[in-house]
């Protein structure tokens, strides 16, 4: 049993969003005030994975992730599952295959995929919801392997987004193609989604040459000892789902990189960044911490 | 040649949103690859350092340290992790760390309150085996923690400022 979330409201209910044995996802709903529990065990003929819990803006608790016909250790589309805040009942099941472009991009046909085949290694989610209700989800494809000299080698590849509406709905998904190779587990710099004035945004590091490319076959690979070609990329998405590739900061100095899994936000102009050392100051990475002022052009 | 120019009109073209060259450092003890970002608010951010101790820093927007204190807490076994899932109440800091003694894991609480130089922290070391990795969200003015154990009960507490616990809650699942 491992507690994934907890969340609370403004009523006096705290939910906690809990995997019982790695299919199966439980909430429990407490009021404080009325010391009652309510308890949801979340069940659906898929195989979830990589499940997080949230409330949507209208008190409802919400459980999404990815899901799979087969075996959740491949991910074959998003869900969502809404649960009635009153009744403590399952109301809004949503569960939508990845698109074909996604499959594609991640070299599964669709005669295999209409066979139920599925993604590997995606995991590492992050959510962020904007003031309207809706709700971002990212994940990435993260995975590590042993060299043949017994080295670690951590890597982090293809990024998926999905949005869902103020009901929990799924309005659109997408796929980013990446490849960032690390010989140090804990020096991973994974990604960080934010909505700055407004716009859902993604930042994420990858080979300054990546940028907007389409086929898994031109996408480059960086190295950690390649950190020249490294950049720090936003991924800015409109309401229909339309992205837009930039370069969010380019390196002058090359002493130094972002790391944008420890950003944070203080307000749509102010970010705390942390940068780490390029390459590592005897066998260990120095950071450095500072405040950046977002401007808009 | 053409395709770097053409990267090259692409970025300029796409670049919306750009980071003014203005770097506002925030400047402190934080030369260490262990400096974790614990819980912001609009106005300031509180970081945790590992190194020689650990070293608590609150940090305006304009990157000024504006107080610093090292913590240390008893009962919390060997290994200390913290988490970065903390956050603001009242103009107090409010994060999590975890003692780990064998294979049994202590949550905690620790609350940081700049303004009166002062630091507070409870242990839920009730001697339940709990599972490793629990959870806080602030609850309106108060905290709720949330962990579960080995016999698969799932515990809440909510605590009010002074750590003064108002409310439990336990039930198997």
């Amino acid at each position: 049993m491992r507690l994934i979330s907890l969340f609370t409201d403004d009523k006096e209910n705290i939910y906690a969003g809990l995997e019982c044995d790695n299919i199966n996802y439980t909430i429990l709903g407490y009021n404080a005030e009325l010391e009652e529990a309510k308890v949801l065990n979340v069940h659906s003929k898929n195989k979830l994975s990589v499940v997080s819990f949230s409330l949507l803006k209208n008190g409802n608790p919400v459980v999404d992730g990815l899901w799979s016909p087969k075996t959740p250790k491949e991910a074959h589309g998003f869900f969502s599952i809404v649960v009635d805040k009153e009744t403590f009942e399952q109301t809004n099941k949503n569960f939508k295959p990845f698109t074909n472009q996604i499959f594609a991009k991640n070299r599964i046909s669709e005669a295999a995929a209409a066979k139920g085949k599925g993604i590997k290694e995606v995991g590492v989610v992050k959510g962020v919801a904007d003031e309207k209700g809706n709700f971002f989800r990212v994940f990435e494809i993260y995975y590590s392997a042993t060299t043949s000299n017994g080295n670690f080698r951590g890597y982090e590849e293809n990024i998926f987004i999905v949005k869902y509406n103020e009901l929990g709905e799924i309005q659109w998904q997408d796929i980013l193609l990446r490849k960032n190779v690390y010989n140090n587990g804990e020096y991973y710099m994974s990604y960080k989604p934010l909505i700055l004035n407004g716009e859902f945004i993604v930042l994420y590091n990858g080979h300054s040459l990546n940028l907007n490319v389409q086929e898994q076959k031109k996408c480059k690979n960086v190295l950690q000892g390649n950190f020249g070609y490294m950049t720090t990329f936003a991924l800015k998405y409109n309401d229909d789902g339309k992205a837009k590739q930039e370069v969010f900061c380019e390196y002058k100095n090359r002493t130094f990189m972002y790391s944008p899994k420890n950003f944070r936000k203080f307000n749509d102009n102010l970010l705390f960044v942390e940068q780490n050392s390029r390459p590592a100051v005897r066998g260990r990475y120095i950071g450095k911490y500072g405040i950046y002022k977002i401007e808009e052009e | 040649m053409l395709k770097r120019t053409l990267v090259l009109g692409l970025i300029i073209c796409f670049s919306q949103i750009t980071i003014a060259q203005k770097w506002l450092p925030v400047k402190g003890n934080t030369k260490s690859s262990t400096v974790l970002p614990i819980a912001n608010s609009a106005d300031k951010i509180a970081l945790i350092s590992s190194e020689k101790g650990l070293l608590f820093q609150e940090f305006n927007v304009l990157g000024k340290n504006t107080f610093s204190k090292y913590l240390s807490f008893d009962g919390f076994g060997k290994y200390l992790s913290v988490f970065n899932d903390g956050f603001y109440i009242n103009d107090k800091v409010v994060f999590s760390i975890e003692g780990s003694a064998k294979v049994k894991y202590i949550p905690g609480i620790v609350i940081v309150d700049s303004e009166n130089s002062s630091y507070n922290y409870i242990d839920f070391d009730n001697n339940k085996y709990i599972h490793k990795g629990y959870k806080i969200a602030k609850f309106k003015d108060k905290i709720a923690v949330a962990f579960t154990t080995i016999d698969k009960k799932l515990m809440i507490f909510i605590l009010d400022e002074d750590l003064t616990i108002e409310n439990r809650f336990e039930k198997r699942i």
